[in-house]
């Protein structure tokens, strides 16, 4: 028997009840247990059947958890990917050169204060984009996992800049990043921002081309649901 | 049933067989599919089965199609072409697997 859409819609509100806020992956929970449900003849889908299938509440989650869990390894890999993608052509060469050059002339044009700031602000800009989409995805009620986790990828490298930079700021507690450690922090910055840039927009790339993908697919997911 | 952590390391090459010989499949249905091969002996759970999909799908060996299938999304999984000649290779290291795992079973036979 195939199961009406008021019965998806049932099964889907019943994980959104559960605290599964992410729509992508209660599609593919929904699917394989309806698809399962559309194999017994004579069903009666209630609160009662959907429990035992889902389980309680833990199990929905650990579920919902390790299928982001794949989630989240596969976009690793594929953001590393469009990097090594990106540098196999000379454009990537050129983005990297670009910004190693302008490092340098910032250095040699300015003082240590004025290049460590710099530097500084490009790592935060270079975020804003990402950040402005995240919002965007956190106030709409189509809160997506797959977009979540690749926005993720996006703000990765600047997380492991943020540890080396915490630890200068542990070596020299009293002063301000600014006091500690000068040259090595200069030296850090210099070598790291570029690569900073690059991971970020191979990263955003990534996340623009996922965001119209399952954009799309949400708009699809909305039309099935309105149309009765 | 045995053990089905037995089984664990032989999980993608399972799902790639078995869409080498369909053109796509869903879900539930390759579950469906590894339980009646297997008489029952083999239940994939969708915590154990989708992360696979997803490491498949990461290496490139799967593309994924969403189909509407009237009142719900569906996604397919299908072989790529790199997933197509990667499942000769997978499938000959089972094969190596399974012979080496006979010797232990049965030391005095082997099938070299």
């Amino acid at each position: 028997m195939t199961l009406s859409k008021e019965q998806i819609v049932f099964i889907d509100d019943y994980l959104k009840s559960k605290r599964l806020k992410y729509w992508d992956i209660r599609l593919e929970m929904v699917d394989h247990l309806a698809s399962k449900l559309e194999q017994e003849p004579n069903l009666i889908l209630d609160e009662a059947l959907l429990k035992q299938e889902f389980g309680d509440l833990f199990k929905i989650q650990k579920t919902s958890q390790i299928i982001a869990g794949g989630i989240k390894k596969k976009y690793r890999k594929l953001v590393f990917k469009e990097v090594k993608l990106f540098l196999t052509h000379s454009i990537g060469w050129v983005f990297l050169s670009f910004f190693y050059i302008l490092e340098y002339l910032i250095f040699r044009y300015s003082n240590n204060n004025l290049f460590i700031k710099t530097n500084i602000a490009i790592i935060i800009l270079s975020l804003l984009p990402i950040a402005l989409f995240s919002v965007k995805n956190i106030v709409q009620k189509n809160r997506s996992k797959h977009l979540e986790l690749a926005a993720t990828n996006v703000t990765l490298s600047f997380s492991l800049i943020n540890f080396p930079i915490m630890m200068l700021l542990f070596l020299n507690p009293e002063g301000t990043i600014l006091d500690s450690n000068k040259f090595w922090l200069t030296l850090f910055l210099m070598t790291i921002v570029p690569i900073h840039l690059l991971f970020t927009y191979c990263g955003f790339k990534f996340y623009l081309k996922t965001n119209k993908g399952y954009t799309q697919l949400f708009n699809e997911q909305c039309k099935i649901n309105a149309a009765n | 049933m045995g053990n089905q952590k037995l089984y664990k390391g032989s999980l993608q090459t399972i799902i790639l067989k078995l869409l080498e010989s369909q053109d796509k499949m869903y879900g539930y249905e390759i579950t469906q599919k590894v339980k009646e091969l297997t008489k029952g002996k083999l239940n994939i759970t969708e915590g154990a089965l989708y992360p696979a999909l997803h490491k498949l799908e990461a290496d490139g060996l799967l593309e994924v199609e969403i189909v509407n299938i009237g009142n719900r999304l569906r996604k397919y999984y299908k072989l790529t072409e790199h997933g197509t000649k990667e499942t000769v290779n997978k499938m000959a290291e089972l094969e190596t697997f399974l012979n080496t795992m006979q010797t232990f079973i049965n030391p005095k036979f082997s099938l070299d």
